[in-house]
């Protein structure tokens, strides 16, 4: 073993030495030790350190590339709710800022809608409902809920006045509540139909619309049902009333077919687009009834639902939407992606 | 020995010249046949987890050499004949292209991609656009329309704006040749493109196609670099051996080195004409030092006949040790590089070994014997003496050496040490941009990658694979399908991935056609039976084939795809963390996840092996650096001086390279690597001769001086005439290479500077004794005042 200087180090060693020999072998041994434990030291380094990988943290957004938001409703104070996959549940404001609500299901929510006092509902698949009595702070799970041995799939629900509700979905899923959605019983026995959308009619009457182009008409809330003859054959998809006399039905193929009596007769209308329509509904601020379906298609007509127009949401956005929602001058849309439209402008959030 | 070595030489001197003339003539037929190309294969290390499942599964799930064209129009939008016929021309000219798999080209054109329809008469697919283009404006319309209703067309192969359409297409790994297939698809590209339609292309094919395409342009700079060296030399040195004998010794062992590779089977990457250059740069300082040395020697003997043969004998044994070190150093420290498992790596350490080890005869042999026959040694070329210019640098150098400033410049080494050591820990591995590195961001295959980022979801692309062999059917399962499923949603969260794509993607499209195109329904089905049925379904009506890009034959195991937007270190690493995070928290009651195919699946391999032995190579080679110093100079104390200089252009420049974002990639290992023995040969010249010095009774200031005057000039002559010459490969269209020059020359700029002011003056303040022999020596005893 060597020295680091033996022309420089006696001054250091034989000064230490003096005081104490055994503090100056110490130092000796230590300074002549040094290259071989920066050796070892590489050697082990070289031998045993193997740095891992290290991955940066990501964090989900709000909204996700592969949600899909089916349901919408006015959110108590202002704004909108949305539901849809993985039984998210989300706020819009009119900022378009999201704020996600805690669910109470994974499965797929298929519609929201609320009453009065912060009370709300959203159905869905497998027969999920979910309640909320405080403004969407928390949902819980409803239990009970009739169910079929083939598919439970709820589409829609919607609400009526002191706590009504009705739900519509595979196997001819017809549900009831009374009570804002605590408890809920069938207003017809299963079949093999699927109903997709339900008017409550002022004065509790309901119109029902679904597969193959079937109607079902109960002028007392479910008590007698008739079946109205349908000038089609294609699923009809949605029903709107403007009035407790006319309404405005709409279905796969562009289907667009209106009645004046309740939903006793109705005719089709034309209407240029023949995209899928999945959403119609009454705009009373502006007087006009709207729709949406596949691929950007929306329809427009006015009061008397005779002169329908249609068109395109955007040339670069062709995305499918399930619900429509007029609110204030403009309407919300809910589907493949969220937005707003004026009749002229459309603003997706979020992409 | 070396005296024995020497005299044999110089008695000898035909006899060794004609030998070497003989082996260089026979190797330079072998060098001259030497194959220039790319191999991906060799860039995969081939036992790394990632690596075994791409290959397992590549000719299935795609491979990493997948090409994407993209064909776009500025006005309306592809649904135009013109566009539609292109698409068409292209993907059946692909059928042509060498080693295409015939299997593997999707296009809106091609049998692959098909529209699932449900009518009162049955299920029924059929393709979108194959064999024949729409006849008329209804056809066109209708085709339209199918894409929109089809996210796996409309997105994936069709952009959202509906401007641009895309064709991808894979190659048979084992057979692609790169430059053939750059050529022969440029071709093509040729063919179809207009003013109206633009052609984008690009994947690894194309990407090392355009390196190919720039290595006429690439050997111009080589020459030029050369020229420029020469030149410089000429003006420095003034004489024609000084330029004439380097210039020898670097075409000897380029041609023994290419010629050995040749034999040994290996070919040679044009990427790395880069290291050839830092190699040939040791060659010619090398051959400088003993021509430099030489004519020293010259000024001290008297004239006469044997003048030159005994400069030359007295340079050949003074050199004979700084130079074998130096040549030893450099090819042990680069040798640890072939504990990497990549095997481009191992060939690149085997070629550059055996090129630095040629150095021994070609500089340390060949330059002195050559010197043996100069007739007229004194005397110079041309009138212009720099001479002058540079001993103003070297004085400076001596005196912060000697004066009280040394122990500013140890303070000051200190200091730069530290915090470049600090800030070479953020080095990144992996690509530090977008694109790729190699090329500039400027160039066509940057541009033409980042278009198609723009408008689809990202080109390069990573499979991962969940099922297990021999269990049949088990991707058609309920958990396998959900598993899936929810990967997906969970991985592209991360931005930088625009979307993936798998067989749980098909199955809620069909689930939605089933149900009248009611997009309540696009998910998967609820239980086994329902997904179990819808996968029955997809099969009975699709053809063998349709389903490889999912699933292999027996449905045993399915790939989800991600696209991802870039390459970066920080990307992958980020994604392949997030995948295993994934798996660990979603395990699965039967089958496994099997990461990772695809480019950016063997990309992330490559990377973390070239992380895993980052420490490991630097520790090693230092290690073995010490070891060379320690026996060759019986010191221990030795090997730590060495070190010093090293480690500080270490450090320096892999801050440089943390600051210059260029990252740690298999490009830019090799000449790490080849750096770390690179930092010690100036260092070695200088502190042998002040050893020299000193044992012949020279007082250590006079030493300093004598050594920093000879093999000092040396240094700078080498490290200037070098930097320059390197820093002319700023020019170059590759990217790669051009900051590889700039990094060489900062290299050889930081090696410079420390063995010329920052060594003596350690070996000044610190007089270790290999140097200054022990102090007992009375050849010594007098030197130093004595302490007692």
């Amino acid at each position: 073993m060597d020295r680091i200087s033996s022309t420089v180090e006696p001054e250091l060693t034989s000064a230490e030495a003096r005081h104490s020999g055994l503090r100056g072998k110490v130092v000796k041994v230590t300074v002549s030790s040094i290259p071989w434990l920066i050796i070892g030291g590489l050697l082990w380094a070289g031998l045993f350190i193997k740095p891992q990988p290290e991955g940066g943290t990501v964090k989900p957004p709000e909204l996700e590339r592969r949600d899909h938001f089916y349901g919408i409703s006015p959110a108590p104070d202002g704004g909108v709710w949305v539901a849809g996959s993985g039984g998210k549940i989300l706020a819009v404001d009119n900022q378009g800022r999201v704020r996600p609500m805690a669910s109470a299901t994974q499965q797929t929510l298929q519609d929201i809608a609320i009453w009065d006092g912060g009370r709300g509902v959203a159905v869905g698949n497998e027969g999920a409902v979910l309640i909320t009595s405080n403004g969407g702070q928390s949902w819980s799970a409803v239990d009970g809920v009739p169910r079929s041995a083939v598919a439970n799939k709820l589409t829609r629900v919607r609400v009526g006045a002191d706590g009504q509700a009705v739900a519509t979905g595979e196997m001819g899923a017809l549900l009831f509540s009374k009570d804002y959605g605590a408890t809920w019983s069938r207003l017809r026995d299963e079949e093999d139909v699927a109903w997709n959308d339900v008017a409550l009619l002022p004065g509790g009457g309901l119109v029902v619309v679904g597969e193959f182009g079937r109607i079902l008409v109960s002028p007392d809330g479910g008590g007698t049902w008739q079946t109205p003859k349908v000038p089609v054959e294609s699923s009809l998809m949605s029903v709107a009333f403007r009035t407790a006399t006319d309404g405005v039905a709409v279905g796969l193929e562009g289907v667009v077919l209106t009645t004046r009596d309740g939903g006793r007769n109705w005719q089709q209308e034309k209407q240029g687009n023949h995209s899928h329509l999945f959403d119609v509904a009454w705009d009373a601020a502006n007087q006009r009834w709207l729709g949406v379906g596949a691929l950007g298609a929306w329809v427009r007509a006015g009061i008397d639902a005779t002169d329908w127009q249609s068109g395109q949401l955007d040339e670069r956005d062709l995305a499918w939407h399930t619900r429509i929602l007029p609110m204030g001058k403009e309407a919300w849309l809910a589907g493949a992606n969220i937005g707003r439209w004026d009749g002229t402008l459309w603003h997706a959030l979020g992409r | 020995m070396i005296e024995k070595i020497a005299a044999f030489c110089m008695r000898r001197r035909a006899l060794v010249a004609g030998v070497i003339a003989l082996l260089t003539l026979v190797l330079s037929w072998f060098a001259l046949r030497i194959e220039v190309r790319t191999v991906f294969e060799d860039m995969l290390p081939s036992r790394h987890e990632y690596v075994q499942t791409h290959q397992k599964f590549k000719d299935t799930f795609g491979g990493s050499n997948m090409v994407t064209i993209m064909l776009e129009v500025d006005k309306g939008d592809i649904f135009d004949m013109e566009v539609l016929e292109k698409v068409r021309t292209l993907t059946l000219g692909l059928r042509e292209v060498s080693a295409v798999n015939p299997f593997q080209i999707t296009s809106l054109a091609s049998k692959k991609l098909k529209e699932v329809r449900a009518s009162t008469d049955g299920i029924e697919t059929r393709p979108l656009m194959w064999p024949e283009l729409p006849a008329n404006a209804e056809e066109l319309a209708a085709l339209k329309q199918a894409v929109l209703r089809n996210p796996l067309v409309y997105g994936p192969y069709v952009s959202k704006d509906l401007q641009a359409a895309l064709i991808t297409v894979d190659f048979i790994d084992r057979e692609v040749d790169y430059t053939k297939v750059f050529e022969e698809i440029g071709a093509l590209v040729k063919k179809v493109e207009s003013d109206r339609v633009g052609v984008r292309v690009v994947g690894a094919p194309i990407l090392y196609g355009w390196v190919e395409h720039y290595l006429p342009e690439t050997l111009k700079l080589v020459a030029a670099a050369l020229a420029l060296t020469l030149a410089m030399l000429f003006l420095l040195l003034r004489t024609w051996r000084g330029v004439i004998l380097p210039l020898l010794a670097g075409a000897v062992s380029a041609t023994w080195a290419l010629g050995i590779c040749n034999l040994l089977g290996i070919h040679f990457e044009p990427l790395v004409i880069v290291v050839a250059m830092l190699i040939t740069s040791r060659a010619v300082s090398h051959s400088v030092q003993i021509v430099n040395r030489f004519d020293d020697e010259l000024e001290h003997i008297s004239q006469g006949i044997e003048t030159s043969r005994q400069a030359a004998h007295v340079a050949l044994v003074d050199l004979f040790r700084p130079g074998m070190v130096g040549v030893i150093a450099d090819a042990a420290c680069m040798a640890v590089v072939a504990l990497s498992p990549i095997p481009m790596l191992q060939k690149l350490t085997l070629l550059s070994v055996v090129w630095v080890m040629t150095l021994t005869i070609s500089a340390v042999i060949l330059t002195p014997v050559l010197l043996s026959w100069i007739r007229q040694p004194k005397g110079t070329v041309h009138g212009l003496n720099l001479a002058p210019l540079l001993r103003k640098v070297l004085d400076f150098a001596l005196w912060m050496a000697l004066s009280r400033f040394r122990y500013v410049v140890i303070g000051c080494s200190v200091l730069v040490l530290l915090s470049s050591g600090y800030y070479a820990f953020k080095l990144k591995v992996g690509d530090a941009n977008p694109g790729s590195p190699i090329l500039w961001p400027e160039a066509t295959y940057n541009q033409d990658s980042t278009a198609i980022n723009n408008r689809f979801d990202g080109v390069d692309r990573m499979f991962v694979v969940v099922g297990q062999d021999g269990k049949e059917g088990l991707v058609k399962s309920n958990e396998v399908l959900q598993a899936m499923n929810r990967f997906q949603r969970f991985m592209e969260v991360q931005p930088e991935i625009g979307g993936s794509i798998s067989i749980a993607d098909v199955v809620p499209v069909l689930n939605r056609t089933l149900r009248e195109g009611n997009p309540r329904y696009e998910e998967l089905g609820a239980t086994a039976a329902v997904n179990g049925s819808l996968m029955a379904i997809l099969e009975s009506v699709s053809e063998p084939g349709d389903m490889d890009r999912f699933v292999d034959s027996q449905a045993a195991n399915g790939s989800v795809t991600l696209m991802f937007r870039d390459r970066q270190g920080a990307t992958i690493r980020t994604a392949m963390a997030r995948v295993k995070e994934f798996v660990a928290q979603n395990p699965l009651q039967t089958g496994e996840w099997q990461l990772a195919g695809g480019l950016i699946g063997i990309t992330a391999a490559m990377n973390e092996v070239i992380l895993a032995s980052q420490i490991e190579g630097v520790a090693l080679a230092l290690l073995v650096l010490m070891i060379i110093c320690t026996v060759v100079y019986r010191s221990t104390v030795a090997g730590m001086l060495f070190m010093l200089p090293v480690i500080i252009s270490n450090t320096l420049t892999f801050a440089f390279m943390a600051w210059k974002d260029i990252g740690m990639s298999i490009n830019t290992v090799p000449v790490a690597a080849l750096g770390i023995g690179l930092g010690v040969d100036y260092a070695f010249y200088i502190a042998d001769r002040i050893k020299e010095e000193i044992a012949i009774g020279t007082s250590p200031e006079n030493a300093i001086r004598i050594a920093l005057n000879s093999a000092g000039m040396g240094v700078l002559v080498t490290a200037s005439v070098l930097i320059l010459s390197t820093l002319l490969w700023w020019v170059s269209s590759l990217r790669f290479q051009a900051e590889m020059g700039l990094l060489m020359a900062i290299w050889l700029g930081i090696s410079a500077m420390s063995a010329l002011f920052v060594l003596p003056s350690v070996i000044y303040v610190f007089r270790p004794d290999f140097i200054f022999g022990r102090k007992d020596r009375p050849l010594l005893a007098g030197l130093q005042p004595q302490a007692h």
